[in-house]
C-alpha cells in the first residue's frame, strides 16, 4: 500500500512540475504572474476555481461528515456549493470589472484609502492563515495515514508538512498564476475522478441508496467517543452509567475482547461506539434525520458562514479577476455551481457508502491502512475514502484516492500562498515601501513574499497542537476551515457586497463594518474556543453559550455598521463615485478589448488589461 | 488597421451606466431574496415540521434529505444559470454605444445617424 500511495503522490507532484515548467516563461510580469494575464476561459476558470477551493476539507472532509452524521454532516457540502450563488450574484462581475489585483486593492480605489486597503490586507492574511492552518495539517496527516513513511530523519507526519510546503513553493514560483490554473484545473478533476469511481465501485459491489439509508437510519445513531474509564462508570440521573449504554449497542465479543479488560483501572481510556443524542429534539439522532451535529440555530450559522463566506475567500476572489470580462466572470461562475454540486453529491453518496459497506469490511484484520476501527466503526471518519477505496477497489484505487487527496492539498495550499503573497508584494510592498520599483522586482518580491508565507504556513503545521485540537474537534480541518469562513463572511462580504451595489458606502462605514464584523467574529471564536478547553474566565462562565459559528451575530452587524455609519457620514461619500461607478458596471472597457481582441491586437501601449 | 480600431472608442455615459447598475441591482436583489429565503425555509422546516425530516418517501429518504441531496443544489444551479443569462442579456441590451471619427454617438447593431 505504502509504495502505491508514494508512486501516485510522486505522480501528483511531477505532474505539477510538468506544468508549472511548461508555464514559466509566461510568469514574467505582474499581471501574468497574479492573474495569468486576465486571459482565462470560463470552463478552465471554473476547474481551477473548484480546484482551488475544494481542499482536503472537501474531499476527505464531507464524506466524513456524512459518515458520521447522516444528514447533519450534508449540510456542509451543501453549504460549500451553495456559497457560490451571492458571489454570482453580487461580486463575481463588478469586482473583475473593477479590474484591480486582489481585494484589499479594491477597497482601496473604491474608498480612495490606505487604511480601508491596510484592514483588509490583515483581514485577508488572518482569513490565509486560519485556511493553511488545517491544509498543513491535513497534509501531514493524509502522509501519516496514507505514505506512513517519514524522510530524511522526520516523522511522517513533519515530512507531509515540509514535502507539500517546498513543492507548493516551487510550482508556485516557478509556473504563477498560469501554471497554478493549469494545476489547479488538473487537481480538481482527478479528485472528482477519484471520487466518481469510488462511488462506481461501491455501486458495482450492490450498494443501494435508498436502501442504505433505510437500513441506517432503522435506529439511533452510533458513533465511536473516547471515555475515561472512571466517567465511563459514572452513573447518570437515571442511574444508568455510559458503559451500560455503549454495551448496549456493541457486540458482546468485541466487548469482552477490547473494552472489558480495561475496565479495573479507572484512569484507562477506551474507544466505545456510543448512542447519539438529538440537539435538535428529545431523544437519539437517527442517520437520515437532523439534529446529531447542530441546534437550528447552529444549522443556519452553518449555512449563513459557509453561502456569505466564499464571496470573500482571498485565493477564490482572486480567480475571477483571471477572467477576460465581467460575462465570463458570471458564466464561470455557473459552471462552478453545477461542478460543486456534482462533487459534493459524489461525496455525499462515498459517505453513505462508506457507512453501509465498510462495517464488514473494515474488521482489524481486514485493514491494511492504520485506522482505527472501534466495532465496524472508524474512530476518524475522515478516514472513510481511502478505506472505501481500498476495500472496493484495492491497492490501486487507494492510489488513485491518494492521488486526489493530495491534490486536493496542493491546489488550496498553492492559491492560498499566491493570494497572500500578493497581498504582501502588492498591497504592502508595491504601495508603501517602493512605489516606484520596477516590474522586474515588483515581480521578485512577489516570489519572496509566497516563500515566506510558505515557511510561515510549515511551521504552523509543525507547531501546531495537534492532539489536543482533535481530541475537541475530531473533524478539525473543516471545523477550522469553517472559522475561515466566519471571518470572511462577518469582516469583508458585508462591506463588499455594500460597497459594490450603494454609492453611500462611505471610508468610515467601510471601516465600521470591517472592524465590527471581522472584530466581533473574531473574539467570539476565540471565546468559544476558551470555552471548549474550559479556559473560560470565571466572569465569563455564566455567559450563554452562542452558536458554534459566530456569523449570525458578526455578519449582520457588520451590515448593520457600514449602513449606520455611512448615513451618519453621508456628506462624505466620495467624489469620484461616479467614476467608481463606471468601473464596475460599465462595460465599455471590455467592449473595446474585445474588438481589439477579435481584430488579433492584443495591446497597445497604456492599455493594460485590466 | 490597429489605428484604425483605436479610432473607433467604445464608451458608456454615467447615465446608461447608472440605469443598468439599477437593474442590475434589482436583478440581483430579486434573485438573492429568492435565494435567502429558500436556503432560510430549510432549517426552519426542520423545527416547524417534523415530518419533512422524519417521514421516509422512498426507502431511507426523507423529504429533508431529498431536499439537501438533490433539489436544493439543482435550485442553486437553474438559479445561477437563469440569473447569468438574463444579467448578461441586460448589459447587452442597455450598453453598447461606439464613438467613430466624424460620425455620430451610434449603438452597436443600429444605424448611425447620417447612414442610409
Amino acid at each position: 500500500m505504502q509504495a502505491t500511495a508514494l508512486v501516485t503522490t510522486l505522480l501528483v507532484l511531477a505532474s505539477a512540475l510538468v506544468i508549472s515548467w511548461a508555464a514559466r516563461r509566461r510568469a514574467s510580469t505582474r499581471v501574468e504572474f497574479y492573474l495569468a494575464g486576465r486571459t482565462v476561459s470560463a470552463f478552465l476558470n471554473a476547474s481551477a476555481v473548484c480546484g482551488d477551493y475544494f481542499s482536503a476539507a472537501s474531499f476527505l472532509g464531507v464524506a466524513g461528515a456524512v459518515y458520521a452524521s447522516g444528514l447533519d454532516g450534508v449540510w456542509f457540502g451543501v453549504g460549500f456549493a451553495g456559497g457560490f450563488v451571492p458571489l454570482l450574484l453580487f461580486t463575481a462581475s463588478p469586482l473583475r470589472r473593477f479590474g484591480e489585483y486582489t481585494l484589499p486593492d479594491y477597497f482601496a480605489a473604491r474608498f480612495e484609502s490606505n487604511a480601508a486597503r491596510l484592514v483588509a490586507v490583515a483581514l485577508v492574511q488572518i482569513i490565509v492563515v486560519f485556511y493553511l492552518a488545517p491544509q498543513m495539517v491535513g497534509a501531514g496527516t493524509v502522509w501519516e495515514l496514507l505514505v506512513g513513511r517519514g524522510l530524511l530523519g522526520m516523522n511522517p507526519y513533519a515530512t507531509g508538512v515540509v514535502v507539500t510546503a517546498a513543492s507548493m513553493v516551487i510550482f508556485s514560483i516557478v509556473g504563477g498564476m498560469r501554471g497554478m490554473t493549469w494545476n489547479q484545473a488538473l487537481q480538481f478533476w482527478t479528485m472528482t475522478s477519484a471520487m466518481a469511481l469510488v462511488v462506481a465501485f461501491a455501486f458495482a459491489a450492490g450498494f443501494s441508496y435508498t436502501r442504505a439509508l433505510r437500513d441506517l437510519s432503522s435506529g439511533p445513531l452510533v458513533n465511536p467517543e473516547r471515555w475515561r474509564v472512571a466517567e465511563l462508570q459514572r452513573p447518570d440521573a437515571a442511574g444508568v452509567t455510559p458503559a451500560e449504554r455503549a454495551r448496549a449497542v456493541m457486540s458482546p465479543a468485541y466487548w469482552e475482547r477490547h473494552i472489558a479488560p480495561h475496565l479495573d483501572n479507572p484512569e484507562a481510556e477506551v474507544v466505545v461506539l456510543m448512542p447519539q443524542s438529538s440537539r435538535l429534539q428529545p431523544g437519539p439522532a437517527v442517520y437520515n434525520q437532523p439534529g446529531h451535529l447542530y441546534t437550528a440555530l447552529d444549522h443556519a450559522s452553518l449555512l449563513l458562514t459557509l453561502i456569505l463566506g466564499t464571496a470573500g475567500l482571498p485565493h477564490v476572489v482572486m480567480r475571477f479577476y483571471t477572467s477576460p470580462t465581467g460575462p465570463l466572470a458570471r458564466r464561470s461562475t455557473v459552471y462552478v455551481v453545477l461542478l460543486t454540486s456534482v462533487f459534493y453529491w459524489l461525496a455525499t453518496t462515498a459517505g453513505i457508502a462508506g457507512r453501509a459497506l465498510t462495517p464488514q469490511a473494515a474488521k482489524p484484520d481486514g485493514v491494511a491502512l492504520p485506522v482505527q476501527v472501534v466495532d465496524g466503526l472508524l474512530a476518524h471518519p475522515d478516514q472513510v475514502l481511502p478505506l472505501l477505496a481500498q476495500t472496493l477497489g484495492g491497492a490501486v484505487l487507494l492510489g488513485y484516492v491518494v492521488a486526489g487527496a493530495f491534490a486536493a492539498m496542493f491546489s488550496t495550499i498553492g492559491g492560498l500562498l499566491l493570494a497572500s503573497a500578493a497581498s504582501w508584494g502588492h498591497d504592502v510592498f508595491e504601495r508603501f515601501l517602493r512605489p516606484d520599483a520596477p516590474e522586474r522586482l515588483r515581480v521578485l518580491v512577489a516570489k519572496l513574499a509566497l516563500v515566506a508565507m510558505a515557511l510561515v504556513a510549515m511551521a504552523i503545521g509543525l507547531a501546531f497542537p495537534r492532539a489536543e485540537f482533535l481530541r475537541e474537534f475530531p473533524a478539525v480541518i473543516a471545523r477550522m476551515v469553517s472559522w475561515a469562513f466566519a471571518i470572511s463572511a462577518s469582516g469583508l462580504v458585508p462591506v463588499l457586497i455594500v460597497s459594490l451595489w450603494w454609492r453611500g458606502a462611505t471610508l468610515r462605514g467601510a471601516l465600521a463594518g470591517m472592524v465590527a464584523g471581522g472584530g466581533t467574529c473574531l473574539v467570539l471564536l476565540a471565546a468559544n474556543l476558551l470555552r471548549v478547553g474550559k479556559a473560560f474566565p470565571d466572569w465569563m462562565a455564566g455567559l450563554p453559550a452562542g452558536p458554534a459559528l459566530p456569523t449570525l451575530v458578526s455578519a449582520p452587524l457588520a451590515f448593520l455598521c457600514v449602513f449606520l455609519v455611512s448615513w451618519w457620514d453621508r456628506k462624505n461619500v466620495p467624489v469620484h463615485v461616479d467614476e467608481v461607478w463606471m468601473r464596475l458596471h460599465g462595460t465599455a472597457r471590455e467592449r473595446q478589448e474585445r474588438l481589439l481582441r477579435r481584430a488579433g491586437v492584443q495591446s497597445q501601449p497604456g492599455w493594460e488589461p485590466l | 488597421m490597429e489605428s484604425l480600431l483605436w479610432n473607433y472608442a467604445e464608451f458608456d455615459t454615467p447615465e446608461e451606466v447608472d440605469a443598468v447598475f439599477r437593474a442590475q441591482r434589482r436583478l440581483s436583489i430579486g434573485h438573492g431574496l429568492l435565494f435567502l429565503v429558500v436556503t432560510a425555509l430549510l432549517p426552519v422546516l426542520h423545527v416547524a415540521w417534523p415530518a419533512w425530516s422524519t417521514t421516509a418517501v422512498w426507502g431511507g429518504l426523507t423529504p429533508a434529505f431529498i431536499a439537501a441531496t438533490v433539489l436544493y443544489p439543482l435550485f442553486c444551479i437553474i438559479l445561477a444559470a437563469s440569473y447569468s443569462m438574463r444579467a448578461n442579456r441586460m448589459d447587452e441590451d442597455l450598453l453598447g454605444r461606439v464613438q467613430t471619427p466624424g460620425r455620430a454617438w451610434e449603438v452597436a447593431g443600429e444605424p448611425a445617424q447620417g447612414d442610409p
